[in-house]
């Protein structure tokens, strides 16, 4: 297991007008290992371009990411990566599919099928081995993508908005799910999220970021009880939790708006 | 669905019909769906979410066949039309048994046979090659798509005569032009395919740290395949029609030559008898392919 630290990091693209459009601008914060943080902001603030920054996937036009000792510079086996999108692949069945990481990985058939049905059982698909994604729900799927990723027993867990686009029972109740798998295996969560409830549901820490250019503007550390049920929704911290990063994020969006309408 | 994301400029009607089909034969269309409510095993759902009533379809598309057999039957009996214009079935038939015993029956399906083989096979080597290229080098396939999309409309059996004059009288025109008619669907959808697969999985590639051909066989290949394999479909329509149809024109044998030799010689009866082992012929491959895609795109099905 290893923390993040994300040093300065800034992400600037080319406009359709030809001007820079600054996404990211002088990003500094460290993860501890094995915490769940969670960031929340309005839609173009950059969020989503933070977690392809620290997967890897994108290289950031300043700074770096660290994760462990090393720097981050392409995609790695020990960064795990859950898409919005559903990514199982409908040709594998759910075990095909939990293998397949694996398998490309070079892990030996034994291996592959033993860590397959361990986490088919961590993310509750015992029963759904031999079935092929197209049999399974839309929340059964991205279980499929998350029992995945873990297979490879990565040391960050990075989801970008993984639930985003489940309905909200389905929200609930999956999540809940990831907050006891993350508790079990102590994995580094960074999670993405426009829906405060379920960062706040989720998370140890939150950051607020900014619209463009995207910085962190509040770091929020959630002070809940560490099972946290659907009761806590109500309760007098939630709501003030809840107040202070709308608060936030309330000025940006109305910002966002404005810009985008000019 | 990964398959509905595709090059928006690449549209040729034939093309599109085949993406329909694929997508239809994908079962994409998501139905409301209860989160983990367990979805229904086993041949007893299935055939309990059945909605249509009556016999099996199977069983009714044969039923057709034999309402047409009988109206044939009937029809040649009541003497509705003439036997210059289709001889009554029994004729064909004894007529057909008897073609069977002689080698030039058997010569003319074997050389038939041989080239829409080789047909299929050059076109789907080629096409998938010329897929793959077009999709690797987007700038080539720009400047050659206006072209391929508007072959697609070219009948190429008006080059067959010059290139007899070119090649000679044998089964090659036959084989170079049908190929080329049998390689532009198989190229285009090939194209298309791989265009749309989803830009998830080359995510999903990337994070899992697959490599270049890795990401191609066991990600991109797989994910096209519904699209590819409408392309292998028309490639196998093409051979037949392309081979058949040049050999009815000018050809030292085969089928096609068999059907307007009879012709010429007013033997009816064994014209339709090799009409009929033409449309046997074509519903034996059609049958074979059908399978071969259920095989390959079945599991992925909802239903």
């Amino acid at each position: 297991m290893s923390g993040i630290a994300i040093d300065n990091v800034g992400m600037e693209f080319t406009g359709t007008n030809g001007a820079p459009l600054v996404a990211l601008d002088g990003i500094e914060q460290r993860i501890e290992d094995g915490s769940f943080v969670s960031i929340v902001g309005p839609s173009g603030c950059g969020k989503s371009t933070l977690l392809a920054i620290v997967s890897g996937l994108q290289r950031p036009t300043g700074g770096s990411v660290t994760i462990g000792d090393r720097v981050v510079t392409k995609p790695d086996p020990r960064i795990g990566v859950i898409f919005q999108e559903d990514s199982t692949l409908p040709w594998r069945t759910v075990l095909g599919n939990v293998k397949f990481g694996m398998a490309i990985a070079g892990a030996s058939k034994e291996h592959q099928e033993e860590q397959a049905r361990k986490m088919i059982e961590l993310v509750g698909l015992e029963g759904f081995e031999d079935a092929y994604p197209a049999k399974l729900s839309g929340g059964m799927r991205q279980r499929v993508a998350i029992a995945r990723t873990l297979a490879l027993e990565p040391e960050v867990l990075l989801m970008d908005e993984p639930f985003g686009a489940l309905d909200p029972q389905t929200r609930l109740m999956i999540g809940a799910e990831v907050r006891r798998i993350w508790q079990r295996t102590g994995t580094t969560v960074m999670f993405v999220t426009h829906d405060i409830q379920e960062a706040l549901m989720l998370s140890q820490e939150i950051w607020v970021m900014s619209y463009r250019p995207g910085r962190i503007l509040d770091c929020v550390e959630v002070s809940l009880p560490e099972d946290r049920g659907l009761e806590s929704v109500g309760g007098h911290d939630f709501a003030e939790l809840q107040s202070r990063i709308w608060e936030h994020i309330r000025g940006e969006v109305t910002r966002g708006m404005e810009r985008s309408r000019a | 669905m990964p398959d509905d994301v595709i090059a928006p400029r690449l549209q040729p009607a034939e093309v599109v019909e085949a993406e329909a089909e694929a997508a239809a034969s994908t079962g994409e269309q998501t139905l409301p769906r209860k989160e983990d409510a367990p979805p229904t095993h086993g041949r007893a759902a299935r055939g309990a979410r059945r909605r249509d009533a009556g016999p099996p379809p199977a069983l009714a598309t044969a039923g057709i066949l034999v309402a047409l057999l009988l109206l044939w039957i009937a029809g040649s009996a009541l003497e509705l039309w003439s036997s210059n214009v289709l001889p009554p079935p029994a004729d064909v038939g004894s007529a057909l048994v008897e073609l069977v015993q002689t080698g030039t029956f058997w010569q003319a399906v074997r050389i038939t046979v041989t080239e829409i083989v080789a047909v299929f096979a050059a076109a789907l080597v080629i096409g998938f090659g010329l897929g793959m290229l077009f999709w690797k080098a987007p700038y080539l396939g720009r400047v050659c798509e206006p072209y391929l999309v508007s072959f697609y409309a070219v009948p190429f059996i008006v080059f067959y005569p010059t290139m007899v004059v070119i090649i000679g009288l044998n089964s090659w025109p036959i084989i170079v032009l049908a190929t080329v008619m049998a390689t532009i669907p198989m190229t285009l959808n090939t194209w298309i395919g791989l265009a749309g697969v989803s830009h998830v999985f080359w995510k999903l590639a990337a994070v899992l740290g697959c490599g270049r051909r890795q990401t191609i066989f066991r990600i991109a290949i797989p994910a096209a395949a519904p699209i590819v394999l409408a392309g292998v479909r028309l490639a196998l329509i093409y051979s037949l029609i392309g081979s058949v149809s040049m050999e009815f024109l000018l050809a030292p044998n085969g089928l096609g030559y068999q059907i307007r030799y009879q012709y010429e010689l007013f033997h009816q009866n064994e014209m339709v008898a090799y009409v009929l082992v033409v449309f046997m012929l074509a519903g034996l491959l059609a049958i074979t392919i059908a399978a071969m895609e259920g095989w390959v795109l079945g599991r992925r099905r909802s239903s």
